[in-house]
């Protein structure tokens, strides 16, 4: 392997995390994210040439995977809207930088995520276990429990709220 | 940035990564978001949580628990779904076995059900079986659906851009990957795919005529309904559209059937007719699933398993539900894929 290709697997691998997430929210759809996260990869390694190596590697990969996600799009033109998620030019170059502002120091912190999951329990566990698992939307999820929709969204945003207290106390030291 | 504010735009953040957030907030998500660093890295924190708790239960450790959520699945279905169904085998017309050859594709899958319903409704098998039968039946027959195809590298379900086909081809097949089909019963249906060339060419049926608008030339458009079929997804099999008038026990006579309960644990949040070509059975892929919901007995996805490969095109075919919302009543008519000038050219 040519140093130039090594520096390029090894600037990737600390910037997958950041551009997977930055994808699956510019996308909502697990596999789309992943085959865009892999044509991505592609993209970056076959670019490498022209990457600015005095400029900071994260920002570029995420505007290759936005790039990416624009032919996606522009492919499935005739899908439903309401099928992936968009938001507008300006508020996709926000969420890149705001990305790239804090992935380094979120990334660290995550590590603690898979601790946390564990401590979920109940409701909790089971609407988790059903967004993230099975892949479910609130509103599918809310029939399967039996619930109103809003519970379940509320539900959500409660238990990602507890994941990242439980996060931010574990990093702090102070262990639930 | 006030503290209503940012748990107003947190609660816009949560309810757009779930798909949830109404239009009328969406202009507000997006100024929040554009304008308001702070609300760019609260969004930015959220995204980086939600993608790292996708990974952690579809790959990570978790991914491996799931006989609790198993339990509570089914404890919600209140139908057992798990029936073996051994059909007696039944002479079987070489004809019959010719004209399933060619006609093994998106529509046999839904014929399938509905042979399957008929099957179950009139040899008294399980009961419970024929009930979520004819229910699929009865779901596929309302509304509208719309499916994308994706084509799917062998057993291993790898999806793939195009399909390979076989070095004796004279030109490859024209890829069906990420085409869609919109179904309407009884038997209008539009396809928009692309040409070999990469162009986009839509073909359909209203039922009463059939017509194909081509990337370039005149509209074409015949009294026969079944005039362009052979440009369906997986035309070089030749095989008709959805007909629900067709004959169906043919196909059910030449493939093992089960029916699997939902899996949520393993990815497989729905219900699941699995049906298995006999071994004497000849043409056709070796394997369909159709996923349905097992409540609503909506018909969320069919794979087709190993296709037959001598004409090249892919090994295995998804037909993915993406919508099921209402189409326009002229949705399956020519004039609303093109332009009002275009040439159309009436064949008889």
């Amino acid at each position: 392997m040519d140093p130039s290709t090594r520096q390029a697997f090894t600037n990737w691998t600390q910037a997958q995390p950041a551009v997977s997430a930055y994808v699956f929210a510019l996308t909502g759809d697990r596999a789309l994210r992943d085959e865009i996260l892999q044509a991505t990869a592609l993209s970056v390694l076959e670019s490498f040439g022209t990457y600015d190596a005095s400029r900071p590697f994260l920002p570029w990969a995420l505007s290759i995977a936005r790039n990416e996600v624009a032919n996606a799009r522009r492919q499935a033109r005739r899908l439903p809207m309401h099928l992936s998620t968009t938001l507008g030019d300006a508020a996709e170059e926000a969420l890149a930088r705001a990305v790239d502002a804090i992935a380094r120091e979120e990334h660290e912190r995550l590590a603690h995520l898979g601790e946390c999951v564990k401590l979920l329990e109940g409701r909790a566990r089971e609407i988790c276990d059903y967004r993230y698992r099975a892949g479910l939307k609130p509103g599918r999820i809310a029939e399967l429990l039996g619930l109103a929709p809003n519970t379940v969204s509320k539900a959500l945003e409660r238990l990602r709220g507890d994941l990242r207290d439980c996060i931010e106390r574990r990093e702090a030291g102070g262990a639930a | 940035m006030t503290d209503a504010d940012r748990a107003n735009f947190r609660a816009l953040a949560h309810a757009y990564l779930d798909g949830t957030l109404v239009d009328s907030d969406r202009v507000r998500f997006e100024q929040l978001l554009a304008s308001d660093d702070d609300a760019a890295r609260e969004l930015a924190r959220l995204v980086l949580l939600h993608d790292a708790l996708d990974r952690e239960f579809t790959s990570g450790v978790l991914a491996s628990q799931n006989a609790r959520f198993d339990a509570h699945l089914d404890a919600d279905l209140d139908t057992n779904l798990n029936t073996h169904v051994d059909q007696r085998q039944n002479g079987r017309a070489t004809k019959r076995r010719a004209w399933l050859q060619r006609r093994v594709f998106v529509a046999a899958t839904l014929l399938l059900a509905v042979g399957l319903a008929w099957i179950f409704a009139t040899t008294g098998r399980d009961a419970s079986a024929s009930d979520v039968l004819a229910r699929i039946v009865e779901a596929l027959r309302s509304g509208d659906r719309t499916y994308v195809l994706r084509a799917i590298e062998g057993d291993g379900r790898m999806r793939r851009r195009e399909a390979a086909f076989p070095l004796q081809e004279k030109r490859p097949p024209a890829p069906i990957d990420g085409a869609l089909v919109f179904l309407r019963n009884p038997a209008s249906f539009v396809l928009v795919r692309r040409d070999a060339e990469g162009h986009e060419v839509v073909s359909g049926s209203d039922g009463a005529s059939a017509w194909i608008v081509p990337a370039e030339g005149p509209v074409r458009v015949s009294s026969d309904p079944a005039r362009f079929r052979g440009a369906l997804p997986g035309g070089r099999l030749d095989i008709p559209f959805i007909d629900p008038h067709a004959d169906l026990s043919t196909l059910a006579r030449n493939y093992d059937l089960v029916v699997q309960k939902p899996a949520p644990a393993a990815g497989r949040p729905d219900a699941r007719i699995v049906a298995t070509r006999r071994p004497d059975a000849r043409g056709g892929p070796k394997e369909i699933e159709i996923d349905f919901d097992a409540k609503s007995a909506l018909v969320r996805a069919i794979r087709l398993v190993n296709l037959p490969q001598a004409q090249g095109g892919p090994r295995a075919i998804e037909f993915e539900l993406i919508d099921d919302a209402p189409l326009s009543d002229d949705f399956f008519q020519h004039t609303s894929h093109h332009a009002k000038d275009r040439a159309v050219l009436e064949e008889r």
